[in-house]
């Protein structure tokens, strides 16, 4: 069996007279990288702090590795819960250069052991180079990079990130969380990134915990969350998506406007009507499909478009299509549905 | 729990300042109403209304010529670019460390027998007691000429970092809406400046009422002099803080105008990126007009009087080997020093405590903290006596006679300080700390440091350079200070600017050269260190940004 990192159980946490959370249940194996998504002001960098201890529950528990943190009775300080933090702004210490701010937080350590862990991270990061530099002359990608180092120095429990890449363009956050996401696993380090960019939850996360109110309500493989989401809301949030109506006619299809969809119906009643989601990647374009549907709009993506496309019903999916293949808006096209997992929710009225 | 009983601590010791810094003020005030004595209905029928007439004329004069100086000094050297340009952009600064009262004293000397327009007129025209004669500064007239030339920087300062600042995207709109030049000064340029404009005027006008040796050498009774000369000289204590009370009520009215007129227009760059202005070439007869005014404002203002200093300093230069001049100078940079250090660490302590428990109780004090820079120096003073004498006579009551510890030592000085100087040093250390964003302290935290080991290693060093600043800025302002000293000061306790004070009532004015020329310098250094986080700053901006 698997150790357990971290434990919350039933936390509740009330600010001002304001409930934040209400219950939030997650447990985090060893050596797991996990994200907490949810919208703006879900409460995730509340909860965060909780974790951190920067603020104490206002009922429920906190365990790591197995001891106690915060419970009623009890409230471990920050400081003596070793686990490291990254701020979104980063928060590094501007009078001190990168090997300065990295060596900060090692404690009781000979100056040979802090120069060995010193020299490993900058390997690791690949920030060699800049050790002797000041915060302000590096670019915002290798403060990242001397911010997750600084986080890593000390061997923290476990580490916290605060939607860390967010100030990075696309090109440089891909490349720097595969770095990061190397580090972790090599220094085998407990890892919980806060983070609203889904496309960095997918990238970096063995599992993601969906916050949405004041509750975790999906905890799970970031493939599953995407393909079989437990709410609407985070179907939502998991990428571009539409719904369409549908009817569950036998034990394992539903009959909608793209024709049968085979699937799991489990849990829906016979001729129930249902809402259907239909994903982007489950239409594919077939010039030779019989399927039809009309172009409504378009958006350029350099290597695809987007079309967005009118079904019978006058119900609208997305399909992505390579770019050669450039359609006027109104013309009608071939189809085909390729639907893996049938992801049904009750109609919504 | 432990928090909230060290943020409570921190609310009394804040609590505890407010009220050392604002019992001499309403005790002063409360004056106001107090009945008047003999002497009070002598002054009522005969000096008040010159006062009053002196004070008013002067306010409106000063205001109007400083802004007039400031603004058109401003506007031209941000908007055009001729020969010299960039020397006058600093020069134009430097009247502001010249003390007012030492302006008054060189320009009372400058037609005097030793004075170098007097020579001057003597030596190549014979006619030095024709223009001792003809010219007189010690009237109104000079009073608000030396005022004016000296305070206008406040004005110029503003308005220069309001032009510059001034997005130039505004004024290309000003343009494409086919505006000329005369409306986009009109209609763009000054509007955007205005809140600039009124900052600097009402810093203007609290420096006019609180001006005193100015005045009384010059032989103008306003409500400094009035003060001063009713309660050392007629001893008429309540009759003094009668009139005190009245100036407070103008300072108040300044401030109350100050904060109306500028409304809620605080204004900000409504355009994302700032594109600074470029400055218009210029050549021929207009290029001559702009150096000729940024001359002759910058000859006034400071060229001619450091030139005077200098001239008295060849006579009397030996004044500095004199033994007294060093118990002088030592006793200035102690008080200085002694003063510094008390506002600074105490600002410093405020301010972490507005950082933690930012609550009505905070914030209203830290409101009332920085009233004290608007009053002036004698009425501080006068408060200050009466909360001291109020001290001795509980002494009296507790052990039968009075000690005299607070009055006559240098405490009550030191408070008179805090009152006065607290918010240029709060302002400096209340930046400096905003500066350390809250996730440092967390990140700090999260590593297992404690809170002295924060402060020592991460906040000291962070703000080593705003501790700095405040200190320097409130050093030379005690340096600088006059009137609080002048009444406060232990018996025969000298400093640079009382003595200054002493031999220009002495009318042994060619001796002050050495003196005010240190005291100039000293002025100096905060000076400097505002060009260059104003004016050189703005210029590096540009430039990178060109």
């Amino acid at each position: 069996m698997q150790t357990l990192k971290l434990e919350i159980k039933n936390a509740t946490l009330e600010l001002n007279n304001n409930l934040i959370l209400d219950g939030v249940d997650l447990i985090i194996p060893n050596n797991e990288i996990t994200s907490i998504i949810g919208s703006s002001a879900s409460g995730k960098s509340s909860l965060l702090r909780l974790i951190a201890g920067f603020e104490k529950t206002t009922s429920g528990y906190i365990k790591v590795n197995d001891r106690i943190v915060d419970n009623e009775n009890t409230l471990i300080q920050p400081q003596d819960r070793n686990i490291g933090i990254i701020f979104q702004d980063l928060a590094l210490f501007p009078h001190l250069n990168c090997e300065e701010n990295i060596i900060f937080g090692i404690f009781n350590q000979s100056d040979d052991q802090k120069k060995q862990r010193l020299n490993r991270l900058l390997d690791l990061l690949n920030i060699s180079k800049i050790s002797k530099k000041y915060p302000h002359e590096l670019s915002g990608g290798q403060q990242q990079r001397i911010a997750v180092a600084r986080a890593l120095a000390p061997k923290p429990e476990i580490l916290l990130l605060d939607e860390p890449f967010s100030a990075l363009d696309e090109l440089l956050k891909e490349q720097l969380i595969g770095d990061v996401k190397k580090l972790l696993k090599e220094e085998k380090i407990t890892t919980i990134v806060i983070t609203h960019n889904i496309k960095e939850a997918f990238q970096l996360s063995d599992r993601i915990a969906f916050l949405g109110d004041k509750k975790i309500i999906q905890h799970d493989t970031p493939y599953n969350l995407y393909h079989k989401p437990l709410t609407r809301e985070i179907a939502n949030f998991c990428g571009l998506g539409s719904f369409i109506k549908g009817n569950v006619i036998g034990a394992n299809h539903v009959s909608t406007g793209l024709g049968k969809l085979f699937g799991d119906v489990s849990g829906y009643k016979k001729s129930a009507t249902v809402d259907v989601m239909i994903r982007p990647d489950d239409i594919i374009h077939d010039d030779n499909s019989t399927q039809n549907a009309q172009i409504v709009e378009k958006v350029y993506y350099g290597s695809e478009f987007l079309y967005k496309l009118k079904i019978k019903n006058n119900e609208n999916i997305f399909c992505f299509t390579p770019s050669h293949h450039n359609h006027e808006i109104n013309e009608v096209i071939g189809i085909k549905a390729e639907i893996d997992h049938l992801v049904l929710f009750e109609e919504k009225l | 729990m432990r928090s909230n009983i060290q943020d409570f601590k921190g609310q009394i010791f804040l609590i505890a300042i407010i009220t050392i810094i604002i019992i001499p003020i309403i005790t002063v005030f409360s004056y106001l109403m107090t009945p008047s004595t003999e002497i009070w209905s002598h002054l009522f029928n005969t000096l008040l209304l010159e006062y009053l007439n002196n004070t008013l004329i002067i306010l409106l004069c000063v205001g109007f010529a400083a802004t007039a100086i400031g603004l058109i000094s401003a506007w031209v050297v941000t908007m055009y670019d001729f020969p010299g340009k960039r020397v006058f952009k600093w020069l134009l600064v430097l009247p502001i460390a010249l003390p007012t009262y030492i302006a008054a004293y060189i320009y009372a000397g400058l037609i005097e027998p030793t004075g170098l327009f007097f020579d001057f007129f003597e030596y190549f025209f014979n006619s030095g007691a024709l223009i001792y004669k003809s010219i007189d500064v010690r009237n109104i007239g000079g009073v608000i000429f030396i005022l004016s030339i000296c305070l206008y920087p406040y004005i110029y300062l503003l308005c220069y970092s309001s032009f510059s600042e001034q997005s130039s995207c505004a004024l290309e709109v000003g343009k494409s809406l086919g505006l000329n030049k005369k409306e986009l000064f009109k209609k763009v340029s000054l509007p955007l400046a205005r809140p600039g404009i009124i900052a600097g005027l009402s810093l203007v006008l609290m420096e006019t009422l609180a001006e005193f040796a100015t005045m009384e050498y010059y032989g103008v009774s306003t409500f400094t002099t009035g003060i001063y000369r009713t309660w050392f000289f007629l001893e008429d204590e309540a009759s003094a803080l009668h009139l005190a009370s009245i100036l407070l009520t103008f300072v108040f009215i300044v401030i109350i105008l100050e904060n109306y007129t500028r409304g809620k227009s605080k204004y900000f760059h409504t355009s994302q990126k700032i594109k600074y202005i470029k400055a218009e070439k210029i050549t021929g007869a207009k290029s001559t007009y702009a150096f000729m005014w940024c001359l002759i404002i910058c000859m006034l203002g400071i060229i001619i009087p450091v030139l005077q200093i200098l001239f008295w300093l060849i006579d009397t230069y030996s004044y500095m080997l004199n033994f007294y001049f060093t118990t002088i100078i030592f006793n200035t940079i102690f008080l200085a020093s002694l003063g510094a250090l008390l506002i600074v660490a105490i600002s410093m302590y405020s301010s972490y405590i507005k950082r933690s428990t930012n609550n009505i109780v905070t914030r209203l004090s830290i409101k009332i903290y920085s009233l004290g820079y608007s009053i002036p120096g004698v009425v501080i003073a006068m408060g200050i006596i009466l909360l001291l004498t109020m001290v001795d006579n509980i002494q009296t009551l507790l052990f039968d006679e009075p000690i005299y510890f607070l009055s006559g030592s240098l405490i009550g000085l030191l408070i008179a300080y805090l009152v006065r100087f607290s918010t240029i040093s709060y302002n400096a250390t209340e930046s400096g700390l905003l500066k350390i964003k809250k996730n440092i302290d967390l990140t700090v935290k999260s590593f297992g440091y404690s809170t002295f080991m924060t402060l020592k290693n991460i906040h000291l060093p962070m703000m080593k350079f705003s501790i700095m600043t405040a200190f320097i800025l409130v050093f030379v302002d005690i340096v600088k200070e006059l009137p609080a000293t002048l009444i406060l000061r232990p018996f025969n306790f000298d400093t640079l600017a009382i003595h200054i004070y002493e031999l220009a009532e002495a009318e042994q004015l060619s001796n002050i050269a050495t003196p005010a020329l240190m005291l100039i310098i000293i002025s100096m250094i905060p000076v400097i260190i505002l060009i260059n986080n104003t004016i050189n700053k703005k210029d590096a901006d540009t430039e990178t940004r060109n």
